[in-house]
């Protein structure tokens, strides 16, 4: 008789890496077996990563399933579902948690229809309540409001939000023993899904963002296009800056997209980061929230962005950059930019 | 070919949010304005282009809620879009992902849609579990996040390109009848012609009442909703416009970053 697993972890594979939030994952199921102790068990897809997720399995001293499928078949959510509701037949957890991504989400969902399992998204917090049972934290209305879910069916799916657990590989204490990787080859083949390509999203020779050490970003509420020659002017005045922007921005191809920062662009850590008119969405906050320091200019005083911000500017940016420029330049008698300002 | 475009009324963004603590979601007042969200804007617009492209094409909306939400199912229709199906649901509480897919199910069921469209993720409870529920429930194949699409109606194939965190691209073929999540940055989406304005004004929705569709219990509960709690660690600058900007100069200038 196989034992079972309480906690099901699922973590994603893509260009032969493991999903680098993987680590959070991790946390949040200890952090969850301190209060339920129970066995964790790790699922990954992918194709030629045995040397990855052997390292990653020795590194938390984690048992883990190494779904292995062919090329690009990994990415098949459709395959992938199968699979998992197989493992979990058979497992048996009482949680199953995948990362809080559109595919984290995509699976989650197919995965609590299929199991009858209750589903909630982008979990922040584990709460053990009166009956000592969990109930999970998350936010609605982009942050300005947070709720607590209980499960109510005997399984539960959740995501866990990205930047919610710590992602610290050294807080990470577990013997060794329980280290071992099972290679699982993957059965289902049929598929109204077919994978084609899959390809980095933006030119990686733009390096700007991750080699800035200040980066300035405009939001959405700069108001309009022409705005952005405010925020490009403040980073004139930063030696080795850059301009980065939100999604909604680049939408709207006032910038690139590789100079979008968050979940979905680059995740950076410049020693400043400046963010003008930016409301501060969950994926954006993914982005940024690691840089040394971080300034939010915004005329909404209760805009997302102010809590993690380390100084906060409620004004009408484009009042306040001109003055601020306008200061700096009188204070410190720069007429031109500094000639290593070379990124915006 | 049929197209169903799934909406949904959200608070619109800038209303004053207050909490009900009962039913652990927003007051439902004459201040809170209500809005499409904002997703499901680049879902409609998707699916008008695909029917401008593809003659004898269908482009139906769908929303589920109380009786404003009928506002937003005339928005569908000043769009473009040539029917309206409002699945009225009473109840005060918000209903669940599981619960409005389990809804939209059990009328699409029957329908026979080619395709489904529905935005990436509501603004107000932020799940992006519906599109995907519904796909299982409908037993169909769904691509979430899509940035582009291409139809083939004769090979009866929807080619997608999906956005991936981590900055990837993904590109998949999926077979019809299928459901697509939109994603922003995908298209812009117009301005509701005047003709269709006017169109949508007196045009009848066909209203099908929650209560006769099948019912499924609720398997999350909502609990204590509240203000998150900020963190102590931002320091908020005071003063005029000038003050603050010698503030920050100073803060900046010690810290070696000017």
């Amino acid at each position: 008789m196989k034992m079972g697993t309480d906690i099901l972890l699922f973590a994603d594979t893509i260009d032969g890496t493991l999903d680098p939030l993987t680590i959070e994952l991790v946390h949040f199921a200890r952090k969850h077996s301190t209060f339920w102790p129970g066995k964790i068990k790790l699922v990954i897809p992918g194709a030629d990563m045995a040397d990855v997720i052997g390292v990653f399995s020795k590194k938390c001293g984690l048992e883990v399933v190494y779904l292995k499928t062919d090329k690009n078949l990994h990415r098949n959510t459709e395959i992938i579902g199968k699979e998992l509701v197989d493992i979990i037949s058979e497992e048996k957890p009482k949680t199953v948690c995948f990362l809080h991504t559109t595919r984290g989400c995509h699976l989650a969902a197919s995965v609590a229809i299929e199991k009858e399992a209750s589903c909630i998204t982008a979990v922040q917090s584990i709460i053990r309540n009166k009956e000592n049972v969990p109930v999970y934290e998350r936010a609605l209305f982009n942050g300005k409001l947070v709720v607590n879910v209980a499960p109510v069916k005997g399984m539960s799916v959740l995501t866990i939000l990205a930047g919610a657990f710590s992602s610290s590989v050294e807080d990470i204490t577990e013997n060794d023993f329980q280290a071992k990787v099972d290679i699982r080859f993957v059965k289902h083949r049929m598929s109204n899904v077919e994978t084609i390509d899959i390809k980095r999203a933006f030119d990686q020779e733009d390096n700007a963002l991750s080699e800035a050490d200040v980066i300035i970003s405009a939001g959405r509420g700069i108001g309009n296009e022409d705005n952005l020659e405010l925020v490009r002017e403040l980073a004139s005045i930063f030696p080795k800056s850059a301009v980065g922007g939100s999604k909604p921005v680049c939408d709207l191809k006032w910038l690139p997209y590789n100079r979008q920062v968050g979940a979905t662009g680059r995740i950076v850590t410049p020693k400043l980061y400046i963010a003008c008119g930016i409301s501060g969405s969950q994926q954006h906050i993914t982005g940024m929230k690691n840089a040394q320091w971080i300034v939010a200019i915004n005329t909404d005083p209760h805009a997302v962005i102010f809590s993690y911000a380390d100084y906060c500017i409620v004004e009408d940016l484009t009042i306040f950059i001109p003055i601020f420029i306008e200061k700096f330049r009188k204070q410190f008698r720069q007429t031109e930019s500094p000639d290593d300002g070379i990124y915006i | 070919m049929k197209i169903l475009v799934c909406v949904k009324q959200v608070p619109y963004q800038g209303s004053p949010l207050e909490i009900q603590e009962d039913i652990c979601w927003i007051r439902d007042h004459e201040d809170v304005a209500y809005c499409m969200n904002r997703y499901d804007e680049y879902a409609i617009e998707e699916a008008l282009l695909l029917s401008e492209s593809f003659p004898d094409t269908h482009v139906d909306a769908v929303s589920v809620g109380p009786e404003r939400v009928s506002k937003t199912l005339r928005k569908a229709l000043a769009f473009g879009a040539g029917h309206g199906i409002h699945i009225l649901a009473r109840s005060e509480k918000p209903l669940s992902p599981f619960e409005t897919a389990s809804l939209i199910a059990s009328y699409a069921k029957k329908e026979n849609y080619d395709l489904v469209f529905t935005g990436v993720m509501a603004e107000d409870d932020m799940q992006c579990l519906v599109g995907p529920m519904l796909a299982k429930c409908l037993c169909i194949p769904c691509q979430t996040a899509a940035i582009k699409t291409i139809l083939d109606p004769h090979a009866k194939k929807i080619t997608v390109q999906s956005e991936v965190e981590g900055g990837f691209y993904e590109t998949s073929a999926l077979t019809l009848p299928a459901l697509v999540t939109v994603q922003s940055g995908i298209n812009i989406p117009r301005y509701p012609a005047l003709s269709n304005v006017l169109r949508s004004k007196s045009q009848k929705l066909t209203v099908i009442d929650a209560e006769s569709l099948s019912a499924n219990s609720e398997r999350e509960v909502l609990s204590d909703i509240s203000l998150p709690e900020k963190p102590d660690k931002g320091v908020i600058l005071t003063g005029l416009p000038e003050e603050k900007a010698d503030r920050l100069l100073t803060i900046l200038h010690e810290k070696s970053l000017l």
